[in-house]
């Protein structure tokens, strides 16, 4: 992957193409047996005026011939990028596949980059404004009161992440945050504050998936879901369906218990959502897993560490690349090469998620 | 604004589609929302242009419907008993209504 940024200062093409490098070098795939190019991005067309990604990447690379395209989740994107490449070697379609995820925001104005994240949001509720920060607010109101947690559960989310963050060469914010600043800050949505919130980001990430067993981390299942479109079509604020689903059917695709999960990455664009997801995972009951994010249970040497890498707060979240750099951080993890920042782990779950939970991407690994 | 509702099977929702969630029949009947309760609310303190900053936003139910709306005042809180009314301007170019006490 490249190191996530505030401004790469180039194109998403250029970023593509050095994830995709490190990815083949890494794998010591020539590009030429390249069977597949799937390219993971949200919108290059609003933010940088630029299509066909996957088609000037594999030209780039010398895949001529491989089959191409570009998929869109929105901010699942990488996620269902890998999905895509998942299926076609479970299929038989092919042997060898670059999934790369890619996103450059900084190329649009404030505005533009706000109204394209705006974009998926049902009309009806975008009619009176709210923005996904809005649904983070909402949310956090809710579980905060519901379950008489203080915002101090959510600070320590984050600056949790932001300590892992601080021990990853990749991550987009590499400072660490107090609990007492993260309280601090600047209001956003109350109750989520500036550091509640993920940052827009530039940035790609790549993998290449092979057919057989000789690589080192062996994907258990790969499964996603749909959700509602509008948050208030949820029979409650505090649910995210479409993860509940895309776990549910991941965990029996593999056969695997929640217990059997040593690491895993979730989809942390607001702190509340680490929490409600980690709920909707099953790996907490409901209501319960602020205690574990305050009693340093999802810490990198708690019982269940979460978001080694930094989580999307502070890595980043470049739209396209986020799903695919969880996978990224969960590869170097399970082989041991997480420098600083290192669990004891065999096993890894990565949840990316689409705009504030109308899709999920649920995806176990094992080292091989 | 009117909540809406399926003929064959009675289930509820609040904002368009195509087909009843629940038994994919296309018959659709009008339903007035009445009064509901706050679920919860927010205040979101940076909003895109065209939109009031800050932009005070709450999830409220009116029995099986749940609708997300701009809040008439900023003191509302969950829990309390609103309508959803009025015709104010929401953002540039959308006009709508706001929830209120009841």
């Amino acid at each position: 992957m490249t190191r996530f940024s505030a401004d790469a200062g180039e194109d998403v093409r250029a970023l593509l193409e050095r994830a995709a490098e490190r990815a083949l070098d890494d794998a010591d795939v020539p590009a030429p047996d390249l069977d597949a190019v799937v390219v993971g991005n949200m919108a290059a067309e609003a933010f940088e005026k630029l299509s066909g990604l996957h088609n000037a990447l594999a030209a780039s690379l010398g895949a001529f011939g491989a089959q191409a395209d570009r998929v869109e989740n929105t901010s699942a994107s990488g996620a269902s990028a890998f999905q895509r490449g998942v299926q076609a070697v479970a299929s038989g379609a092919a042997d060898t596949v670059l999934v790369a995820g890619g996103e450059r925001m900084s190329a649009a104005s404030t505005e533009t980059a706000t109204g394209v994240i705006g974009s998926i949001v049902h009309p009806e509720e975008y009619a009176h404004g709210v923005t996904l920060p809005s649904f983070g607010g909402l949310a956090a109101d809710a579980y905060l009161r519901r379950y008489d947690a203080p915002y101090e559960a959510l600070a320590a989310v984050s600056s949790k992440n932001h300590g892992n963050g601080a021990r990853n060469e990749y991550a987009q914010f590499q400072t660490a945050v107090s609990v007492e600043n993260a309280a601090d800050s600047p209001l956003v949505a109350d109750p989520l504050r500036l550091y509640d919130c993920c940052p827009t980001s530039d940035g790609a990430a790549a993998v290449v998936l092979r057919a057989g067993d000789e690589g080192d981390v062996a994907v258990r299942a790969c499964e996603s879901a749909v959700g509602t479109h509008a948050v208030a079509d949820r029979d409650d604020p505090l649910e995210i369906e479409s993860v509940r689903t895309a776990g549910e059917h991941a965990f029996d695709a593999a056969g695997w218990s929640r217990a059997d999960v040593d690491v895993a990455c979730i989809h942390d664009a607001f702190t509340v959502l680490e929490l409600l997801e980690l709920e909707e995972l099953g790996f907490y009951d409901v209501g319960t897993a602020w205690r574990a994010a305050m009693d340093g249970d999802t810490a990198l040497d708690g019982s269940l560490p979460v978001n080694p890498g930094g989580g999307l707060k502070a890595r980043g979240h470049p739209l396209g690349a986020t799903g695919v750099s969880q996978l990224v951080e969960l590869v170097w993890q399970l082989r041991g090469e997480a420098d600083g920042r290192q669990v004891e782990c065999e096993t890894g779950l990565a949840v990316n998620v689409a705009g504030f939970g109308n899709n999920a991407v649920c995806t176990l690994l094992e080292a091989a | 604004m009117t909540a809406t509702a399926c003929v064959d099977c009675g289930e509820a929702w609040a904002y368009d589609r195509v087909r009843c969630p629940s038994c994919g029949g296309r018959d659709f009947e009008s339903r007035t929302l009445g009064e509901g309760e706050l679920v919860a609310t927010t205040v979101s303190r940076v909003t895109p242009p065209g939109v009031r900053e800050p932009n005070p936003l709450g999830i409220a139910r009116f029995g099986d419907v749940q609708v997300t709306a701009q809040l008439a005042d900023a003191d509302l809180a969950a829990g309390d008993d609103v309508v959803l009314a009025g015709d104010h301007e929401l953002r540039a170019g959308e006009r709508g209504p706001r929830l209120e006490r009841t």
